[in-house]
């Protein structure tokens, strides 16, 4: 029996665990609000071999895809997102797309980095 | 005069610590501070293991440095010593459109570099200014960049290999032991003699003609310099 693993696993799942965030579209069209899990975790980052290495941070935020065709959007890099849900430790960040990573059941994961202007 | 790694990476570390308006920010302050300064203003570790936090940056690490000695032939102690260590600055920058921030951790790290240049090279204490430097011979600089988007920001690093060259002999490492001489007392008790029948003790051991002589010494210095070199 097929599975919409987005309607049975994915979308649940967001709405569980996630929070809101404010989307940018790269192409100037109107933002919208979303439901996505947002994470900073720790991550060291290599930049030339070295004795010590670069500690940092790894931000990315899950998403369904149907709140994007629900907008009418595919996410693509240069979209920003700021984070707006006031229990995430990552409240008020604003961010810029740097990878959006499909995985076929409906949700992507999309890469961020920290955008230099705060987004309103 | 015998050079020593931990002499040249002090004067390293010295030319790289200079604070005080770099050309990062279109300043260039030598004779205020007598170096030249970098974007890094003293953030400058050695060596650094632990990791660098966004907080830290921009930041110049100078790594463990590596040593080979080359002899010279088979004639005795003397060495051509190649000494090299790595500094490395590392810069960060927050994301822009299309990438461009990456550009921007680049040109940082071009105008970095140039500063890590004119620092180290242009040491008067390294490699001579009025007085001769601690090192005879740069004999190669290799430099490379790299920025990594891994993280929450751009992170960007400049690696810069500098190999410096120098003579190491047998005085290097047999050395004598030494007393400090503070000094001189000079004293001349001549040949020809003055007086053939006298008895004397003169100023230091040494054995006087006896009497009665007919060339001396005769134990009676003639004439005395003293030469004060005490510093």
């Amino acid at each position: 029996m097929a599975i919409d693993w987005e309607a049975e696993v994915g979308a649940p799942n967001v709405a569980v665990f996630g929070g809101t965030a404010r989307y940018y579209p790269a192409d100037g069209s109107p933002a919208f609000d979303l439901i996505g899990v947002a994470d900073e975790g720790f991550r060291e980052v290599v930049i030339v071999d070295s004795l010590s290495y670069t500690s940092d941070a790894s931000p990315v935020i899950g998403v369904n895809s149907a709140q994007f065709a629900l907008n009418n959007w595919t996410p693509q890099q240069n979209d920003k997102v700021k984070i707006t849900d006031p229990l995430s430790k990552m409240f008020g960040q604003s961010f810029i797309v740097k990878e959006p990573r499909p995985d076929s059941h409906g949700i992507i994961l999309l890469i961020l980095n920290e955008y230099e202007t705060p987004l309103p | 005069m015998t050079v020593t790694e931990s002499d040249i990476l002090t004067a390293v570390f010295n030319a790289l610590a200079k604070q005080g308006g770099s050309i990062g920010q279109f300043r260039i302050g030598l004779d205020a501070i007598g170096g030249y300064p970098t974007i890094a203003e003293g953030r400058v570790y050695m060596p650094r293991d632990w990791p660098v936090q966004e907080v830290d940056v921009p930041i110049l690490k100078i790594q463990p440095p590596e040593e080979d000695k080359e002899s010279l032939g088979k004639n005795g102690i003397q060495f051509t010593t190649k000494l090299s260590f790595e500094v490395i600055g590392e810069v960060s920058r927050k994301a822009e459109e299309d990438d461009q921030a990456a550009g921007k951790v680049l040109t940082a790290l071009s105008l970095f570099k140039r500063e890590i240049e004119m620092a180290v090279i242009g040491d008067p204490v390294l490699f001579g200014g009025d007085d001769p430097g601690l090192i005879q011979e740069l004999t190669s600089v290799r430099s490379k960049m790299a920025t990594k988007s891994d993280g929450k920001v751009h992170r960007g690093a400049v690696s810069m290999i500098f190999e410096m060259t120098y003579y190491q002999g047998t005085e290097d490492f047999q050395q004598a032991v030494v007393t400090d001489v503070n000094r001189f007392h000079l004293y001349a008790d001549l040949i020809n003699v003055d007086d053939p029948t006298g008895t004397y003790v003169p100023p230091m051991d040494y054995t006087p003609t006896p009497a009665p002589r007919t060339m001396g010494p005769d134990g009676r210095v003639e004439g005395e310099v003293v030469v004060d070199v005490a510093h």
